[in-house]
């Protein structure tokens, strides 16, 4: 117990730093993937072109890789990014890739009649996406999305290995000292857990409130 | 002009090396009822799409009250007109589908209030008070807060055609608006358009409801692979058509006739 309450300065630490990595990566993902996805469905060809590759690529590459590209090969570019920027912008773009893809499946199921009635009735494009696509996109969006928040908060983990210390990394330091692995790896392992079925629950309610007959 | 709501000249339709509209002329007079037959695939449902420019064609031009639909012509030359453009112009233009196509997270109230806010501009108010009295006028005045789920495919086609009425187009267009439905609610639709034609409105009816086109129509034209073939009274085309094409088709109808 003594040994708990020690370490937990460190870990409360840890655990900031990891919420802020992963809550940044989400809000600042989000939003350029949404702008992503939204060039994906109603781009003209050139720029829907460039999304795409975008999008697949990022999405096939490791977000290790990622991270350790824009920590060590950025330098070499003559950009050198802090340890956390450079996780937190390999994550964001990981991110976008993700959440553009989710939105491109969420308004794809729409049925085309409803973009075709929307114009019937004489709406511009902002006011058919406002009015008709996105509240009908909301409700599959959401719990994609919810998934793609859970894989960033695990995902956060990985910029211990560019030795920023957040939750994992904190974990780690704590065992270095006290020798008590299963002991604080569980304890991790436990915040991580808290942390998503949280996140799960609140992309559930979210969900209830948005879904429709 | 201004007795003319509708003009086709030469309209062309192409997707890819397929000619969909081969040159269709059609002038429709202030509240004609013009009703469109023909075999499936003959085009009927493509032109009226490109009339409110739900479709783009190639050549020729559609005037709405003698404005061109979807280019703009300056010296000659044709420049696509500009989203908001189109979109004013199609709010003069009320069309109904065949599939309905109520926005399905809106009461039936919503439904035909979100053009009369958003692109008629109207007070909240008013809207609700044009919406109430559309929705009445389909008999749907009971179910002002049902969601579309909550409708038959009837009550949801009268829903849609007040919310594309309540807009107050120079022109309603029909798209086979009863041939998604079962045949016993068929009838409730028919008489919402029969009423709205005999009030003067100027509609193009695309149907296979071939008594409606009898009873209804002021003119019935004949459609066969993209073009028009035959045109007229409907006495005239049903009682004596001109070609061997026409009589086949209405072959198809002729126990039910």
């Amino acid at each position: 117990m003594e040994l708990i309450l020690a370490s937990l300065p460190l870990l409360g630490q840890g655990l900031l730093v990891t919420l802020a990595v992963s809550g940044a990566v989400l809000v600042i993902g989000t939003v350029l993937g949404a702008g992503l996805g939204l060039v994906l469905l109603y781009g003209g060809r050139g720029p829907k072109l460039a999304a795409r590759v975008y999008v697949d690529t990022l999405r096939g590459i490791p977000q290790l890789v990622l991270i350790f590209a824009i920590f060590y090969a950025f330098p070499l570019l003559g950009l050198r990014l802090p340890a956390v920027l450079a996780g937190i912008v390999a994550l964001t773009l990981f991110c976008a890739a993700h959440v553009a893809e989710v939105l491109r499946g969420a308004v794809g199921a729409i049925p085309r009649g409803q973009s075709d009635a929307a114009r019937g009735i004489g709406l511009t494009f902002a006011q058919r996406l406002r009015f008709v696509i996105l509240p009908q996109a909301l409700p599959p969006f959401l719990p994609a999305w919810t998934n793609t928040a859970v894989e960033i908060v695990k995902s956060s983990s990985l910029v211990s290995l560019v030795s920023v210390v957040d939750l994992t990394m904190a974990a780690q330091q704590v065992v270095g000292r006290t020798r008590e692995a299963l002991l604080f790896y569980a304890v991790a392992a436990a915040i991580y857990f808290a942390i998503n079925i949280a996140l799960s629950l609140a992309g559930q309610r979210l969900e209830r409130r948005f879904s429709h007959g | 002009m201004a007795e003319k709501p509708v003009v086709l000249q030469g309209l062309v339709k192409r997707y890819g090396a397929t000619t969909i509209l081969r040159g269709v002329d059609l002038e429709v007079a202030k509240g004609e009822v013009v009703v469109i037959i023909g075999p499936s695939g003959s085009g009927k449902t493509t032109l009226l799409r490109c009339i409110n420019f739900l479709e783009d064609f190639q050549e020729g031009r559609i005037l709405l009250d003698g404005e061109p639909v979807g280019y703009r012509e300056e010296t000659g030359r044709r420049l696509p007109r500009p989203d908001a453009e189109v979109a004013r112009m199609r709010a003069d233009v009320g069309m109904v589908f065949q599939s309905f196509n109520l926005f399905p997270h809106m009461t039936a109230l919503k439904n035909v209030m979100l053009g009369l806010t958003q692109v008629r501009r109207l007070e909240e108010a008013s809207a609700r008070e044009r919406a109430v009295t559309w929705l009445e006028r389909v008999g749907l005045g009971a179910r002002l807060d049902a969601l579309p789920a909550q409708l038959s495919g009837g009550q949801q086609q009268r829903v849609a055609i007040a919310r594309a009425v309540a807009m107050e187009p120079k022109v309603m267009l029909f798209d086979e608006a009863t041939s998604a439905l079962d045949p016993e609610l068929v009838g409730e639709v028919l008489k919402v358009m029969a009423d709205l034609a005999h009030s003067g409105m100027t509609m193009l009816v695309v149907t296979h409801e071939m008594r409606f086109a009898r009873e209804v129509a002021h003119r019935v034209v004949f459609m066969d692979q993209g073009a028009i073939v035959e045109q007229g009274a409907p006495e005239a085309l049903f009682g004596n058509p001109q070609t061997e094409r026409l009589r086949q088709f209405l072959g198809h109808f002729a126990p039910k006739l």
